[in-house]
């Protein structure tokens, strides 16, 4: 299964991190940084697989990567995946997240980190490949985006609503004195 | 969220992204987290969407690293929102910072429970990706059965169908006996028969994970797998959307090879097991001409997803290890792979070739490549390639390729990565061992490993050199020559030290003639290593000075001279200061038979298994059983054929007895002639005692097992049987538990009748299972012949038994045997030994009062056999005799061997 999935910039700063097993805060902040220490000296033509002791617990780990232009992408998986597989999850990943931002780049990630976990969330489950279909992901979260834009306009509606309420409320009370 | 929604949220981030320095992110997230803290504390009560953006703003801070410490009860409070965006967003707070053994997991699990059985599809997605993530026991005790229903109803929409299953499988792997999915097995197989691609690979996984928990239970779905396997490769009838780079669905295809690598070849039906060879035939073959005339970047994404299969395939056949074309192809083709010109395949190329390598068919065709790997080991610039390659050669070296492996590895050693250096030494030290022609090659390895990675090397790696050494006489004076040698290099590593203080102590007396080491020269030496090494290689350089002084009396004063001063007498190491004393008077003792005995070479080894391949597992515990990987798996298997290799290998002068890879007891036998209680066999985990008494012919055992370990030990079966001749003992031994809990002890009785005499003693088979490994304990129990002896009813006089001896008469009925006492002979302990043994010795018969002569009966129910012994013991000579006499002629050779070999 995938063990995380992280994002981080050529610096090391994390824009996105997903833990599919539990570990607290610290060993989280840790498992980034040894993941950077791990991936950013490596030259480009180097293989992009990396086999790592202890991230976690299980003692199994391999971490599988892309680098493109200032950004990591790092999916630390256990020994059932195979490496080609998540090689192009990843690609599909970035693709998905491209054609969502319309070429994605740094800060779409940064200023929407909760529209980039719901795009994973579509990919990636429980640590477990959910969906491959670029087409079924995005109709998923515009799926979601319709519903928050329905939402929002009647949003708008009910805050009048309520206003309107809460006035005659007041009037109420004060014809009761 | 259009980009208009949460301003201060986008303000905020910019004024983070601005800072300058760590401590003004700082001072910025500490003011943003008591403004939050101060509107949550607020009375009057946040709008949904004020609390959405907060915790938006929280998780920004805590992905940077900060810890958060309020805003888990609002978060939770947007659980149960009619706004599918508050919702959403209290679920990815839930997911991101929350865990099981959280306070607030309670109320999470009801908001899940409620949004389970809601009609919106959203709702329901929304509760089952926060079950994946972060559900638990109590999540599973709740939801187990909604996640099922949801799961395998005919109503739920595919979307709700694959999350589902994902949902399931956390359930299953993080509460196992929650999850009554048994009753639905048949419903979760034929959901891999289903139309939408994203279903079937849900399913697929969760399969995966249950059937490597239960693979009988789920053999079903290994026809329906085949199928669905065929149909894609080969008929290409997967939905249009599921086709990536012209391949289909090559992630469901890789997940359908995998788990069918959880169950043996199909043989029967046929068309299951023709359509598995096509399948791999298709992935094997891949195709170059349909992607001509695109982008690179097109072409090298479609040989990826076709490699990812093709893989996949090689390690199905690998697993299955029973068709050689298919997997002689294979090596074949990982061949031309490994000189590919992406870093990537050939590192895939080098694991592939590692699995088949431990094949049987493949074997020979990987064994091809050797020259193609040593160059990848020499030449690849990325360390994680090379160390694929090393394992390649690992596990294809064989006897004629040793030494230019092991050369290579050693010469990679040098500049391999440090974390992979032990791993390294350890399999230097078991092929040297493993394949060794000539030992004084062996002993030039191991000592050029030694002191080429001194740090790396584990103690059980140099305490097994100095085993080699001490089993083969034929090396040991070449060992003691090299050692010196070594040695007089003064920054030479400690556990260099270890290996030469040692040899030297034994050994050293064997290159002594030599003036340039002489016995002078070689004390020398090890003192000027003394001061630089630790204590317990101190403790061990001082039993070579007195083992020196023992053989060289010439040194004797010099070596006491050294004991004497206070260094040593009064040393602060307790450990030190006790041998110091001990082996100064020791020397001083008047008494010159005691020191030569006590400081005598150390006898051979008896234990012909090493430790070096457990080290090596330990090391390498990768594999959680659940997701333990066909190849992890099949490189386990491997290794547990290589221990039987090795403990068979023949080392040891006497050559190893056992054939099989199975467990014996044989170390903790040998004392069972003389007694009837003790333990019969021990490890770490596992103690296994027993009780006995005898009566006539019959026997009774109690035999305990006590589980030390911290998991339950499962199917605990046992068989009892006499090896050679069946007949002899009837036995009956009744059944134990299936599981011993850790730390309980069982008991189980064994029942013994002696039908007729035997020469072998019956053998308790036990097999458990412990954390997932099958273990087989092929233990002998104490039951002998001479355990049914039983001393004459009427004592005898001297003229009664010199008649008895004479009508028993000379051979065949009598065996002499004249033994060297392994032990120093003592009186009145060899009379001990002998009524231990079961015969009754009777005073004033011989003639010389120092010989001992004995009756007894042996009680089987065919027959008494009237048994006589007389014991000659020459003390001067340090000699024994025994005469054997019996009224049936095997008896006696039986009886003769057994006193043999406990004296």
């Amino acid at each position: 299964m995938i063990q995380a999935i992280l994002i981080f910039n050529n610096h090391g700063k994390p824009r996105l991190s997903k833990f599919y097993q539990h570990c607290d805060e610290e060993q989280q902040q840790r498992v980034v940084r040894e993941c950077f220490q791990a991936v950013s000296k490596r030259p480009d033509h180097v293989c992009n697989f990396l086999e790592t002791s202890n991230l976690f617990k299980s003692n199994d780990s391999r971490l599988i990567y892309r680098h493109y232009a200032t950004l990591f992408f790092v999916f630390a998986v256990d020994s059932s995946e195979s490496e080609l597989g998540i090689l192009d999850l990843i690609q599909v990943f970035v693709e998905t997240l491209d054609r969502q931002f319309e070429n994605v780049c740094e800060l779409d990630l940064i200023f929407h980190v909760d529209k980039v976990h719901h795009i994973l969330d579509e990919i990636v489950m429980g640590g477990m490949v959910l969906e491959t279909n670029m087409g079924e992901v995005l109709s998923h979260v515009e799926e979601q985006a319709k519903m928050l834009r329905s939402e929002s306009s009647s949003f708008l509606q009910a805050m009048k609503g309520s206003k309107a309420a809460s006035k005659v409320k007041s009037i109420g009370s004060r014809l009761g004195h | 969220m259009g980009k208009e929604d949460m301003r201060g949220l986008s303000h905020f981030i910019a004024d983070i992204r601005a800072s300058k320095s760590k401590e003004a992110e700082l001072k910025r997230i500490n003011k943003e987290l008591a403004n939050i803290r101060a509107k949550f504390g607020d009375k009057k009560g946040l709008t949904g969407y004020q609390k959405k953006k907060y915790v938006c703003k929280l998780i920004f801070m805590f992905l940077l690293g900060h810890e958060v410490e309020f805003g888990h009860m609002e978060a939770v409070n947007l659980l149960s929102s009619l706004h599918y965006s508050e919702k959403q967003m209290g679920y990815l707070f839930a997911s991101v910072m929350l865990n099981e053994q959280h306070d607030l997991m309670r109320l999470v699990i009801q908001a899940i429970k409620t949004d389970l059985s809601s009609r919106n599809e959203l709702n329901v997605s929304l509760a089952l990706h926060c079950i994946s993530n972060i559900g638990g026991k109590e999540t599973a005790s709740e939801v187990a059965t909604l996640v099922q229903r949801l799961l395998v109803a005919d109503e739920s929409p595919n979307t709700v169908k694959k999350k589902a299953a994902l949902a399931m499988l956390r359930l299953f792997r993080e509460a196992p006996e929650q999850v009554a999915i048994a009753e639905y097995t048949p419903r979760v197989i034929q959901l891999l028969t289903s139309p939408d691609t994203g279903v079937v690979t849900s399913t697929a996984s969760l399969l995966t994970a249950l059937a490597s928990a239960n693979p009988d239970e789920y053999r079903s779905c290994v026809a329906v797998a085949i199928n669905k396997l065929h149909r894609i490769v080969l008929a290409r009838s997967e939905q249009e959307d599921y086709i990536y780079y012209s391949v289909p669905a090559p992630w469901l295809t890789v997940k359908l090879l995998r788990l069918l690598q959880l169950f043996p070849f199909p043989g029967q039906p046929t068309c299951c097991s023709r359509h598995v060879y096509v399948c791999v035939c298709v992935c094997l073959s891949v195709c170059l001409p349909v992607c001509d005339g695109r982008p690179t970047r097109v072409r090298i994404q479609y040989f990826n997803v076709n490699h990812a299969c093709m893989f996949e395939a090689m390690n199905l056949i690998a697993h299955y290890d029973n068709n050689a074309d298919l997997q002689i192809k294979a090596c074949t083709l990982l061949g031309d792979f490994l000189i590919h010109k992406e870093t990537n395949m050939r590192f895939l190329a080098l694991e592939s070739l590692s699995v088949m390598a431990t094949t049987e068919y493949s074997h020979e065709a990987v064994k091809r490549h050797k020259s193609s790997v040593i160059r990848a080991l020499k030449h690849e610039s990325d360390p994680t390639v090379q160390r694929r390659a090393a394992d390649v050669l690992y596990a294809l070296c064989d006897s004629e390729a040793v030494e230019r492996v092991v050369d290579e590895l050693l010469n990679f050693l040098d500049h391999a990565d440090y974390s992979v250096r032990e791993e390294l030494v350890l399999k230097i030290a078991i092929l040297a061992e493993r394949f060794v022609k000539d030992y004084s090659w062996y002993v030039d390895v191991m000592l050029r490993l030694i002191r080429r990675a001194g740090d790396h090397v584990a103690p059980e790696v140099w305490y097994r050199v100095i085993q080699v050494i001490v089993n083969r006489q034929d090396v040991q004076d070449y060992a003691a020559k090299t050692c010196f040698e070594a040695l007089l290099d003064p920054a030479v590593h400690e556990a260099m030290v270890n290996v030469g203080g040692y040899v030297l102590g034994e050994f050293g007396h064997l290159i002594a003639n030599d003036p340039n080491s002489s016995p002078v020269k070689q004390l020398e030496v090890i003192q000027m290593h003394y001061p630089m090494v630790s204590a317990s290689t101190r403790a061990l350089l001082l039993s070579t000075y007195v083992k020196l002084a023992n053989l060289f009396p010439e040194i004797k004063s010099h070596v006491l001279q050294v004991l004497k001063t206070s260094h040593f007498l009064k040393n602060a190491d307790a450990e030190l200061q006790q041998r110091a004393n001990e082996y100064v008077h020791l020397l001083q003792t008047s008494n010159t038979d005691v020191v030569p005995a006590v400081l005598e070479e150390m006898p051979p080894f008896s234990d012909a298994q090493t430790t070096l391949l457990q080290r090596l597992e330990t090391k390498r515990t990768t594999v959680t059983e659940k997701t333990g990987t066909l190849a992890a798996r099949k490189r386990q298997e491997g290794k547990k054929i290589e221990l039987g290799e090795v403990s068979a290998a023949a080392h040891s002068a006497v050559p190893a007895k056992s054939e099989t890879t199975v467990i014996n007891n044989d170390p903790f036998f040998d004392k069972f002639t003389l007694v009837n209680d003790g333990v019969l066999y021990e490890n770490p985990v596992l103690q296994i005692g027993v009780k006995s008494e005898f009566h006539g012919n019959l026997g009774r055992l109690t035999v305990f097992y006590g589980n030390r370990g911290d998991a339950p030990m499962t199917g605990v079966t046992t068989r009892a049987f006499v090896p050679n001749a069946p007949d002899a003992l009837s036995i009956d031994a009744r059944p134990i538990d299936a599981t011993i809990p850790p730390g309980v002890q069982l008991q189980q009785q064994i029942n013994v009748e002696c039908v007729t005499y035997f020469s072998d003693a019956p053998v308790l088979e036990v097999s458990l299972k412990y954390q997932g490994r099958a273990v087989v304990l092929a233990l002998k129990l104490p039951v002998m012949l001479n355990k049914f002896i039983e001393p004459l009813t009427a004592p005898m006089d001297a003229p009664t038994f010199f008649k008895k001896w004479n009508q028993l008469g000379g051979p065949p009925r009598e065996v002499r045997q004249i033994i060297k006492a392994k032990e120093p002979i003592v009186l009145d302990q060899l009379h001990e030994k002998v009524v231990s043994f079961g015969l009754p010795t009777m005073p004033d018969i011989d003639p010389k009062p120092q010989n001992l002569v004995c009756a007894g009966i042996i009680h089987t129910t065919n027959a008494q056999i009237g048994t006589l012994l007389r014991v000659e013991p020459n003390v001067e000579a340090q000699m024994i005799r025994f005469t054997v006499r019996a009224s049936v002629d095997a008896a006696s050779v039986i009886v003769s061997n057994l006193l043999v070999s406990n004296f």
